[in-house]
């Protein structure tokens, strides 16, 4: 999938702060700034990595790229769209192509529901209103049994529940609900980080592959400086909701330039040495 | 003399009285795990959980336990602290100071943990009780453990809120978990394990729930108290570059049983597993160029009910024989350090770092790239 747009995401000056809880009924309430005027752009088919801590607002800058929440302030322009300025019908059908997986492979999957409806829920809601066209039963089948293949499952597996498959495969089917709707762009928040490390190789494979083969675009949000350093071309990295060094990943991680992410980098075990 | 572990006459009665033999020995090592096998009852049938593992250490070793979710890193970990499931039967020898902790009743069992072996658990949110002030849940085994009342717990309580670090300690004295961050609270965890000064501290992913930085700071910490107090130290990890940092000696495991254990200088040399190789060559590093494709290991982890009856790695491994599959293959050397002993030392036993590795064909292995 080609994209006419050079720049698939533009994320311009965007800040986003929390109300806090009022200390005394009438004292004004504090807020808590979770980003402070974050920009960056993520070419078509490349990839783009956000390091930091707890806390650092890795978190709420992928909530606000998926359109989750309204930034307080700035732009997240996607494909030429700002994506708050949209009406609900058109931000839904515009979903389709920017998907997201999440960290915890047993948190994210309903358990009450077979691989097949989990795989193909993204369609029903994204495909049947926008354009009105509306999926036959056997064609969201024949996508869930492609997309489930993309990423080395059997079709068989559709029939299953998530208790019936190890971590590496939940995550397996997380990434292929991504996939079944052809986006350009996926949010992948700590999409390793709960797997052990042979599985954890082969997730990663399978999302260089993934990108190979279909020119995606992935906002990996990341601790592990490793994982980013394989996965992406540029990198930010973010400190209490600051950018406070960003560029190409290979020129950030052999010379860091800000302290944090020296600091960052030193505190990786076994470096040592 | 008073009681070994807490400095209290109390204390060594209540030993007298549930038969333990609190006398310290130089000659026995501290903590003596010899052919531990636990067998699960489940739906599928009996299982064999753990197939075997020994090991000794000393006071003063840090031991690491490396391994894949469902290897048998943790069951270890819990059936030396006596917290298996009931359904579980353990056979084997256990022993710490020269006490079977395998023959133990229940109420002699819950007077050794805490007292003499203490755990740090992974996720400090679960493990600590958030209906309860953080300085009384220090407080408690001091006062199981010490007879302590609850004016000399909590001012013990400060004084190892302090010993860990944790900042403003007087102020956070009482504080609920949910009120501390996640490094302040594994500090917690920390010194509640801490508190009656254990002869072996258990680290079960002690800092897989926290951020780099925090997690060096809170290692360097558990090291530290480790040294001083001279106590062993058992961490378990999956992570390969952590145990490089921290511990003297890996032990790699696999479906339930040692695969290789070494120094872990010698590991970091050699590795002569063909699953220990797999997994080094599994992690991405910094360094590799973007793009790289990971080397992975074939197939996966069997599940536990079909475990094979020789090695558990054969239908994975590249170098497999016919016999490997017949029964688990014997540990073999690869290489003995015998360390020189420090004068000082002479009535220690003597140090000898061996390599071994289960694998019958260790030595047909490339060395890796």
């Amino acid at each position: 999938m080609k994209s006419p747009h050079q720049v698939l995401l533009d994320v311009q000056h965007v800040s986003q702060h929390y109300a806090l809880p009022k200390p005394s009924l009438f004292a004004k309430a504090g807020h808590i700034q979770a980003l402070k005027d974050v920009s960056f752009q993520l070419t078509a088919g490349k990839s783009m990595g956000i390091v930091g801590e707890s806390g650092s607002g890795k978190s709420t800058l992928a909530r606000l790229v998926m359109a989750l929440e309204k930034p307080t302030q700035g732009k997240v322009v996607f494909k030429g769209q700002d994506l708050n300025a949209l009406s609900q019908e058109k931000l839904r059908h515009s979903r389709s192509d920017f998907q997201m997986v999440f960290q915890d492979p047993y948190g994210s999957l309903d358990p009450r529901q077979k691989v097949l409806s989990i795989v193909t829920e993204s369609l029903h809601s994204t495909l049947s209103s926008g354009s009105g066209q509306l999926l036959s039963t056997q064609d969201l089948k024949d996508r869930a049994t492609f997309a489930l293949t993309e990423v080395g499952l059997r079709p068989s597996d559709l029939d299953k529940y998530p208790h019936e498959f190890s971590g590496g495969q939940r995550q397996r089917i997380a990434i292929a609900r991504a996939l079944i709707t052809r986006p350009s762009l996926i949010v992948a928040d700590e999409p390793v980080s709960a797997l052990d490390v042979s599985v954890q190789a082969q997730v990663l494979n399978l999302m260089m592959d993934l990108q190979d083969r279909f020119g995606l675009s992935y906002l990996f949000v990341s601790h592990d400086l490793a994982v980013i350093n394989l996965m992406c071309d540029d990198v930010i990295v973010l400190q209490h909701g600051q950018v406070v060094e960003a560029g190409s990943a290979n020129e950030i991680f052999q010379r860091p330039q800000h302290p944090y992410t020296q600091a960052l980098l030193a505190a990786i075990p076994g470096l040592s040495q | 003399m008073d009681c070994v572990t807490c400095s209290i006459p109390v204390c060594r009665e209540r030993d007298k009285r549930i038969g333990l033999n609190m006398t310290p020995s130089n000659t026995k090592p501290l903590l003596s795990v010899r052919n531990l096998r636990v067998g699960l009852q489940t739906s599928h049938g009996q299982l064999e959980a753990l197939r075997g593992v020994d090991f000794e250490m000393q006071r003063g070793d840090t031991l690491g336990l490396i391994g894949e979710s469902g290897c048998g890193k943790s069951l270890t970990a819990l059936a030396i602290m006596g917290l298996l499931p009931e359904r579980a039967t353990v056979s084997g020898s256990i022993s710490l100071n020269g006490t079977e902790l395998t023959q133990l009743s229940d109420e002699a069992l819950c007077n050794m943990r805490g007292a003499r072996m203490a755990m740090i658990f992974q996720e400090p949110m679960t493990a600590l009780n958030p209906l309860h002030p953080i300085w009384k849940q220090i407080a408690e085994p001091l006062q199981l453990h010490q007879g302590m009342d609850l004016v000399s717990a909590k001012a013990r309580a400060l004084e190892l809120l302090e010993r860990v670090q944790l900042p403003r300690a007087r102020e956070r004295l009482d504080n609920y978990p949910h009120q501390l961050s996640g490094g302040q609270r594994q500090r917690v965890m920390i010194s509640i394990a801490l508190a009656c000064q254990p002869d072996i501290l258990i680290a079960d992913e002690p800092t897989t729930a926290l951020d780099v930085t925090v997690q060096k700071e809170v290692l360097a910490l558990i090291r530290q108290l480790v040294a001083e107090d001279g106590m062993g130290l058992l961490l378990i990890s999956h992570d390969l570059g952590l145990m490089r940092d921290q511990v003297e000696r890996v032990m790699v495991m696999y479906g339930g049983a040692v695969v290789e254990s070494a120094p872990t200088k010698d590991l970091f040399g050699r590795r002569a597993h063909p699953y220990t190789q797999g997994l080094f060559a599994a992690r991405p590093q910094l360094g590799l160029k973007r793009g790289t494709r990971l080397q992975t290991i074939a197939g996966k982890v069997p599940e536990i009910f079909n475990w094979p009856r020789g090695c558990a790695f054969a239908d994975r491994c590249a170098y497999v024989q016919d016999n490997c599959r017949l029964a688990l293959p014997q540990l073999e050397l690869v290489s003995d350090t015998a360390h020189a002993i420090d004068d000082k030392d002479a009535d220690k036993p003597r140090r000898v770092d061996k390599h071994w590795v289960r694998c019958p064909e260790w030595q047909q292995l490339k060395a890796p790239a």
